[in-house]
């Protein structure tokens, strides 16, 4: 997953343009970008992460710092992105008849898209967490970023953010206790 | 305080239903754990959430299908920012530019604060900046000698400046002539001070290379000979450079303007001005040979003149070429018939 002791000279072509450490930098974070985008609810994911990482590969000349530290620089790029296009969304005239928007208005922007992407059990659990609690244990598991890195990305302290992990947590527990254990889901819901 | 965690322990101990790893807070090591697949064996009551989590990273192993920009740029590169360019890119970096255009920018600034402060002056600081500009640059030009020669002669005698050939042949590129010369810096420079001062022969030379120039000389000459404002005041150089010992002829071309020999330090002229420049032997002197070797030291001073300018051999060589401008000239301003006069004044016009 991780590049590791070739980092650095990825990053020094990649801070070039070279294509092949660019693809190298696509190739270990794009998977981790989408899955973080999809599961906060992007309404397409997988153009908001292109975007990301055109964003992230003009501005390389500028990151200075080791991997940890890059991939916590392009997550904070990911995020803003995220967050500038559930702004665009809210401005898009929406086109839901009456019955459907009375029926998924709920107030949470991101739990409404996950309920519209529906079908990923993953999801669905997710849906049940507060978005603050998403944002930290997505960005902490899928990510893999620190807790200081997640406070810095969502601008909040340390403490603040292992409390929302640890309440995330405890949240997901008693959701799970009630959809029964894990081995009791639906078959074939894999996702 | 303690009703808060009161509460927050029964919150806790309610939600867990039993469960062992909720009844107390979690170290933040198990949690960690947790959060990375690392779940160690002895924490089964969080064995689902462990199993849920592995289910989320899964969900972030799938690479995306990247957007036609984002493809080409992963099959082609980037041209990055404005500080770093790509290593095979042959293109100049953009940050090549700066380094010029600071320099053009400063000087526009330098320029603009210029042009806004003579902006804000008052007429009569304004007449008096630019007077003194005009005054600044007359005197450095004077001073590098490359005022017209007009004005140069005069400036140089004010100032009292002796410049040497090489300074006049570099000011003019012509006649070394910047006391005398009358004529116009472009006429052949090679052909008057450089040939007359280093010798006869070479004279002879640029005689034949380029009689026009020794033409227009002579009527410089004859010019300046006629001028009605002479007041005759080098007529007192030319005397002593003659006092010196050194020939009529010599004390004549000291002062002949046409003589190609102005130029040469006052201690060269007696040798330079025994050899006539062609342009006063095609019009006003007839042509002789001039001595290659300087003038004999008994000669006679300039005193007497010779009573007719066409006899002796040495004293009669430049005195027709006078005798014709200072005919002319007697009935305006010159009242002695002495030709040897004649060429003081005519040396005197030359350098007006």
């Amino acid at each position: 997953m991780a590049l590791g002791p070739a980092f650095d000279d990825v990053l020094a072509a990649a801070r070039t343009g070279a294509a092949w450490a660019l693809q190298r930098l696509y190739e270990d974070l794009a998977g981790t970008v989408t899955g973080y985008l999809r599961l906060r609810g992007a309404t397409d994911a997988d153009d908001v992460a292109s975007e990301a990482f055109l964003s992230i590969f003009r501005a390389l000349h500028g990151f200075e710092g080791d991997e940890a530290a890059f991939r916590s620089w392009v997550f904070t790029i990911v995020h803003h992105r995220l967050i500038d296009e559930r702004r665009r969304a809210e401005r898009r005239p929406r086109t839901e008849s009456v019955d459907e928007a009375g029926e998924i208005a709920s107030g949470d922007v991101e739990r409404e898209a996950l309920d519209r992407l529906g079908g990923s059990w993953v999801q669905e659990v997710l849906g049940t967490l507060s978005a603050d609690q998403r944002e930290v244990l997505l960005l902490r598991i899928v990510a893999d970023l620190s807790v200081e890195d997640v406070a810095g990305i969502l601008g909040k302290r340390a403490g603040a953010v292992r409390a929302l992990q640890y309440r995330g947590i405890q949240s997901l527990r008693r959701q799970l206790e009630q959809r029964g254990s894990l081995s009791g889901r639906p078959a074939g819901d894999g996702r | 305080m303690n009703d808060r965690l009161r509460r927050n322990a029964g919150a806790d101990a309610g939600d867990d239903q039993g469960e062992m790893s909720f009844r107390h807070r979690p170290d933040q090591r198990v949690l960690d754990a947790l959060i990375q697949g690392r779940l160690p064996a002895e924490h089964d009551g969080l064995a689902d959430v462990a199993a849920f989590v592995d289910a989320v990273r899964l969900e972030a192993t799938v690479v995306p299908r990247p957007t036609a920009e984002l493809a080409a740029v992963l099959d082609e590169g980037i041209t990055v920012g404005p500080a770093v360019r790509p290593v095979d890119d042959g293109a100049e970096p953009s940050r090549g530019r700066r380094p010029s255009a600071r320099p053009v920018r400063r000087t526009r600034q330098a320029f603009g604060s210029l042009v806004a402060s003579v902006a804000a002056m008052g007429l009569a600081t304004k007449a008096a900046v630019a007077s003194t500009a005009v005054l600044a640059a007359t005197a450095g030009a004077g001073f590098g000698g490359v005022l017209p020669t007009p004005v140069q002669a005069p400036f140089d005698q004010v100032v009292g400046i002796d410049r040497t050939e090489e300074e006049l042949d570099r000011r003019d590129g012509g006649p070394a002539t910047p006391d005398d010369a009358p004529g116009s810096p472009d006429e052949g420079p090679a052909s008057t001070g450089g040939t007359v001062r280093d010798g006869p022969d070479r004279s002879g030379d640029a005689r034949r290379d380029r009689p026009e120039e020794g033409t227009r000389l002579g009527d410089g000459v004859s010019g300046d000979a006629t001028q009605e404002d002479d007041p005759g005041v080098d007529g007192a150089e030319v005397g002593d450079d003659a006092s010196d010992g050194q020939s009529e002829d010599a004390r004549h071309g000291a002062g002949d303007p046409g003589g190609d020999v102005g130029e040469a330090p006052p201690e060269d002229r007696g040798a330079e001005v025994e050899q006539p420049p062609a342009s006063t032997d095609q019009q006003e002197a007839p042509p002789v040979d001039p001595p290659a070797d300087p003038p004999p030291a008994d000669l006679p001073p300039a005193d007497p003149p010779p009573a007719d300018p066409q006899a002796g051999a040495d004293g009669s060589e430049t005195a027709p070429r006078d005798a014709v401008p200072s005919s002319e000239l007697q009935p305006e301003n010159q009242p002695a018939p002495d030709p040897g006069s004649d060429a003081r004044r005519g040396a005197t016009g030359g350098r007006q």
